[in-house]
């Protein structure tokens, strides 16, 4: 069942005479459960790609249908609700108040939504105890690590079960270490919690545990993998060889995988 | 290149500047105001030994001074802060910290001129506003002038360039050395949060309301005592009421933050949550700063309520105390007044006067007045003449007694006046200030009857009312009393008893010489608690607008959580409201309580009626405008840097 359809979006920045076009008639679909990795050079488009896709950022031409409902469609009053009730956000730097605790964190996620109040807490620790952040609810998070500071923010993506988690390079600020934490977090919540993820990143390890992955290359979709059957080894090297390909790209590669 | 670039800079952070610009133009403003009040000559010219209150304006402008330093170098601080970066831009870009020295004093030199010049011109006009008021103080017609001082522009330019020079000199110190490495991440405020139990709070706070309540009721003793002692209680009292309420805004906000947090049905309604956490980081970034706004407008709205109820007390009370412009009181029978008539009317012209007796009966403890005596005294202050029938009288007195009269007229309505019968009723008795403790019987009350019935009386004491064209001279006293006591020989016509008593009043002089302490203390209190509003104000805005960065990355958090912008504003607004409630809140209370009590106590003793709860409600209202216009400003400045960029 196909959850996200993207047709041939096009996205410009800029006035005339000084036009960046930053997507070039790009199109793709989802499909339910699926673990969708987004890869490609700085500048390439992929910030923009997920802006335009969670509303963000209105496309210049083209459509975009979440679960049969055309984007584009949807009033700007409307919108703010639409994105609470659809997706879930999992950004580079974290995106965590500073001011709250990790629980009060992901409680403000449930809030917004208007769950009922006494429910609240509850679902703050199922949630918690599954992602492993369990003991740290109580802290702030410049207390915490990044790593249990970003499985927060997949906590809090993932506590409203959205249609589809954007995640923007959500290992970025991490070591190696926190990294492969995050990502077996994410596949956790792929697999069991059965979350729809479109995940952008730069880094081939982050990018192997993805089951599909779409290389863009100026504003458009240059290559496709899909990991079918392979191990995550052999998808890690193939992500490698097609990173290669693309050229003037220098991802992070760590020495185990 | 580079100043093009400071430029640009500027006008990107155009609202931290206006923040900034305006409140230099303000403490510009009010000091050449409140210095040309007290250099102005028409001021000066009320009264010789009024030096009381432009002394008293001085010293203030010279606390204002210091308190406009301590805003200044604030407010420098902050821009500062703002600007690190842009600093720290120039120093990778490989520009010396000289050159940024210089530039940033090319700027600031710039700013504080043109913030100079316009508070000047504003000055001016607050001025003017101001001298108006002393002048409807004194009761001296005023007309609307803009008038510019040198003198004060001067002196006000001296203490100005006095601190925003001290300022600078600070903030290139800190430029000067500055690395790129501290510059980079200074920005960001550190934000520790420590914990107590909320025993520990309970406890404090408990004692903080004791220290309070300790100089509350000092302050109630005063009335009872009226010695020396009476300042210092006043003193100790105020001082611990302040102290206590800056101990108590220290932690306040903090357990309530607390508090909020546990009460877990309600931060999870709405979006109460992210409004905790706003002013969680609130607190903990400035929670010296609201204690330090709390202690300035709790003293500025005393100050000021203490103020006009002093001004308003001594303008009725001047005009109680001297209701006509000339009188003399003999304390025998004379045959007449002519002597003392030509003197003054050689001195000033007479437009009316009145010679009149008190009576007495040997039954009766008051004085007693002829009604057509009473009726041409009444004619003199532009009073309503009253009548009375044959067999009435009319009672005078002071404000105070007329409880008790009307207690002892239920009692028994009647009197015997040299053995006929005369009657009264409530609606008899009058109370205007007529100098019921002298010219109208002489123990703050006497009693009017029928002409028939006084002229049938024994005269006793003599009197003279003399109302003069041109209101006269306060010197005129100071001759009249030498005429009186030197050349005058006036027909005494009861036989001489013991040495005779007189007395003269001349209004010029009085309202010259009386009460000027008090008004200046009035004029004082006024400045600083105005200042003080203003300066909370700012402090406030100043604390909102430098928690900006940190802001901007939580509304645009939740807008990522699918906040909507109008929810966004909602939220903002409502942070805002309570961050400017929550140091407001026990100064209003405290002035309350405070106009309350002096209501019960002093009431009796203005003659204005109402005078205390009309001033605590021009005082509130005076807060509100000022404090409310700094809500409003930093409300658009905040909302719309903070929503604005859209992430
Ligand atoms: N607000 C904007 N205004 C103008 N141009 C923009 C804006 N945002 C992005 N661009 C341009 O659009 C192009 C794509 O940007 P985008 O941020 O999507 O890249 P990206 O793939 O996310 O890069 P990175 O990997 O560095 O995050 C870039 O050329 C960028 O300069
Ligand atoms: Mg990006």
């Amino acid at each position: 069942m196909c959850i996200l359809e993207a047709i041939d979006i096009k996205k410009d920045y800029g006035v005339e005479p000084n036009i960046t076009r930053a997507l070039n008639g790009l199109s793709f679909r989802i499909a339910k459960g699926e673990f969708v990795g987004i890869m490609g050079a700085s500048g390439s488009g992929k910030t923009t790609l997920l802006n335009c896709i969670s509303s963000i950022d209105t496309p210049t031409s083209g459509q975009i249908y979440l679960d049969g409902k055309d984007l584009l469609d949807i009033k700007d009053r409307d919108l703010a609700r639409f994105r609470r009730e659809n997706f879930g956000f999992i950004l580079q730097d974290f995106n965590l108040l500073d001011t709250l605790t990790v629980q009060e964190n992901i409680a403000l996620a449930l809030v917004i939504n208007k769950v009922d109040t006494k429910k609240v807490d509850l679902r703050v620790h199922e949630i918690a105890e599954r992602l492993g952040i369990g003991d740290v609810l109580g802290k702030y998070p410049y207390q915490v690590s990044g790593g249990q500071k970003q499985r927060c923010a997949c906590a809090r993506a993932i506590i409203n079960q959205p249609l589809l988690i954007l995640a923007d390079e959500p290992t970025g600020a991490l070591d190696s270490g926190s990294s492969r934490i995050l990502m077996e977090t994410m596949q956790e919540m792929n697999q069991s919690l059965r979350a729809t993820i479109l995940m952008v990143t730069h880094d081939a390890f982050s990018a192997s545990y993805a089951s599909r992955i779409l290389f863009l290359r100026d504003g458009t979709v240059y290559r496709e993998l899909e990991r079918g059957d392979q191990t995550r080894s052999q998808f890690f090297g193939q992500i490698l060889a097609i990173l290669e390909d693309l050229g003037g790209y220098s991802g992070c590669i760590p020495d185990s995988v | 290149m580079y100043s093009r670039l400071s430029l640009r800079n500027m006008r990107r952070s155009i609202r931290n500047y206006v923040l900034y610009f305006t409140t230099l133009t303000l403490v510009c403003a009010l000091m050449y105001s409140f210095l040309s009040l007290s250099f102005s000559d028409d001021v000066r010219a009320l009264a010789e030994n009024i030096s009381l209150l432009t002394n008293g304006l001085l010293l203030f402008s010279v606390v204002v001074a210091l308190i406009s330093a301590f805003i200044t170098s604030y407010a420098m601080d902050f821009i500062l802060v703002q600007r690190k970066r842009e600093f720290a831009t120039y120093l990778l870009m490989g520009m010396e910290n000289g050159t940024i020295v210089r530039l940033f004093l090319g700027e600031s030199a710039l700013i504080g001129l043109t913030a100079f010049v316009c508070g000047t011109a504003i000055g001016t006009l607050f001025g003017s506003v101001f001298a108006k008021m002393a002048m409807g103080v004194f009761e001296v017609p005023y007309s609307y002038q803009l008038r510019f001082s040198f003198k004060s522009m001067f002196v006000s330019f001296l203490l100005f360039l006095l601190m925003y020079g001290m300022g600078l000199v600070k903030s290139i110190t800190v430029i000067k050395r500055t690395k790129i490495i501290q510059l980079l991440y200074d920005h960001v405020r550190n934000e520790v949060h420590t914990e107590r139990s909320l025993r520990w709070y309970a406890l404090y706070l408990l004692f903080s309301a004791a220290i309070m309540t300790l100089g509350g009721i000092l302050l109630s003793r005063v009335v009872s005592e009226s010695s020396n002692m009476a300042l210092l209680i006043v003193i100790l009292g105020s001082v611990l009421v302040l102290l206590g309420v800056y101990a108590f805004y220290r932690r306040f906000p903090e357990l309530l933050v607390e508090l909020l947090g546990r009460s877990k049905n309600r931060i999870y309604r709405d979006a109460n949550l992210f409004i905790l956490g706003e002013l969680r980081s609130r607190v903990n970034s400035s929670g010296r700063m609201l204690a330090v706004t709390a202690l300035l407008l709790a003293f500025s709205l005393a100050t000021m309520f203490l103020g006009l109820v002093m001004g308003a007390g001594y303008k009725a009370n001047i005009r109680a105390e001297y209701p006509y412009d000339v009188t003399v009181a003999i304390d025998t029978k004379i045959a007449d007044f002519d002597g003392v008539l030509d003197f003054i009317g050689a001195k000033s012209p007479v437009e009316d006067y009145v010679s009149y007796y008190l009576y007495r009966d040997p039954s009766i403890p008051v004085e007693i007045l002829a009604l057509s005596d009473y009726n041409r005294l009444r004619q003199q202050l532009g009073l309503d003449e009253q009548g009375l029938a044959g067999d009435q009288y009319l009672i005078h007195c002071e404000w105070s007694h007329r409880k008790e009269i009307k207690g002892s007229l239920a009692l028994d309505p009647s009197i015997t006046v040299n053995g006929k019968l005369l009657f009264s009723s409530e609606d008899l008795i009058f109370s205007e200030p007529m100098e019921q403790a002298r010219m109208v019987g002489t123990d703050g009350r006497a009693i009017i009857v029928p002409d028939e019935v006084a002229h049938s009386l024994e005269a006793s004491l003599s009197r003279l009312v003399v109302t003069l064209t041109d209101g006269g001279r306060a010197e005129l006293r100071g001759e009249l009393n030498r005429f009186i006591r030197n050349e005058w020989k006036p027909l005494v016509l009861s036989p001489p008893s013991q040495r005779v008593t007189m007395s003269i009043t001349v209004r010029a002089w009085g309202i010259a010489n009386s009460l000027s302490g008090f008004s200046a203390l009035s004029f004082c209190g006024l400045y600083m608690s105005v200042i003080f509003i203003v300066l909370s104000g700012t402090v406030l805005g100043f604390e909102q607008l430098a928690s900006l960065v940190r802001a901007r990355r939580a509304y645009s958090i939740i807008r990522h959580l699918g906040v909507t912008d109008s929810e966004r504003k909602g939220l903002i607004l409502k942070e805002l409201i309570i961050f400017f409630l929550i140091p407001a809140v026990l100064p209003c209370t405290l002035l309350l309580l405070l106009a309350i009590g002096s209501h019960k106590v002093f009431a009796a003793f203005i003659v204005q009626p109402n005078a205390i709860p009309l001033y605590a409600f021009v005082t509130l209202s005076i807060f509100t405008v000022l404090y409310g216009l700094y809500f409003a400003g930093t409300y658009v400045i905040y909302s719309r840097s903070v929503l604005g960029r859209a992430s």
